[in-house]
């Protein structure tokens, strides 16, 4: 099983648009967050956003793949998560749409195991004490 | 580093959990309901301890023996944590074609 976060979407545009709007410093300021984002392998750079208790706003990030119109892959570290991996992989459908599989991974710990396992779901809290847990634990 | 689940693989420690869940004890009472040595016990409340799972409190009466309270929020913090950021990028990926229509109409 992933022990990641991923989405698969597809998007009503061509690759190369696509392309641009993951590389391009100031389109990934614009729909993600701002950055001084260079699309160079090994290029360290920030995003910054508001500020929220247990995080200072600013993500770390450092640009690990870089695969023209296909793969781009940074690192991600900020708030509760240390050396996590974003990866955006592009695939032209037919010159006017584009696949996009968004995966973000490589999460420790706790994060790790709940990705794997999600045993939780809403209305855990009241529940743990008396159902929840107890039938995970059986099925164990 | 810190996992919970390898914490709750074992079976007596799953028993455990699920008894302090109910109820906090403390290692002698734990000792004796599982008929096992005190330390034994210690040694698997000391891995719920660095889990997260359970924290030690003093007792009222006897300050020198620790009470074992099961500490499952540990457990919903993570899952809230993975919800927010599910939900980040979900509505992140979304603005991202709207970023994209909005380049058509220029």
């Amino acid at each position: 099983m992933p022990k990641s976060i991923q989405f698969t979407k597809i998007y009503d545009f061509p690759v190369e648009k696509m392309w641009n709007a993951l590389t391009d410093q100031q389109a990934l300021s614009e729909w993600l967050m701002p950055c001084d984002f260079l699309p160079e392998v090994g290029h360290r750079f920030t995003f910054r956003t508001k500020s929220y208790p247990g995080f200072n706003g600013i993500v770390d990030c450092k640009v690990l793949e870089l695969k023209e119109k296909e793969l781009l892959s940074f690192s991600w570290s900020g708030g509760s998560l240390s050396d996590s991996v974003v990866t955006f992989r592009l695939t032209d459908l037919d010159g006017k749409k584009t696949r996009l599989e968004f995966e973000h991974s490589g999460f420790k710990g706790l994060m790790n195991t709940f990705l794997t396992r999600k045993i939780l779901s809403i209305g855990w809290k009241e529940k743990i004490l008396t159902v929840q847990l107890q039938k995970y634990l059986e099925n164990e | 580093m810190s996992d919970v689940f390898k914490a709750i693989a074992d079976p007596t420690r799953r028993e455990i959990l699920l008894m302090l869940a109910q109820r906090s004890e403390n290692i002698c009472m734990i000792s004796k309901k599982f008929q096992m040595s005190r330390t034994a016990v210690s040694k698997h409340i000391k891995i719920l301890v660095d889990n997260n799972l359970v924290t030690l409190q003093s007792g009222k009466e006897d300050g020198r023996e620790r009470y074992c309270h099961a500490r499952l929020e540990a457990l919903a913090e993570v899952n809230d944590y993975i919800i927010r950021l599910e939900g980040f990028w979900n509505s992140k990926l979304d603005g991202l074609n709207d970023y994209l229509a909005k380049g058509e109409d220029h």
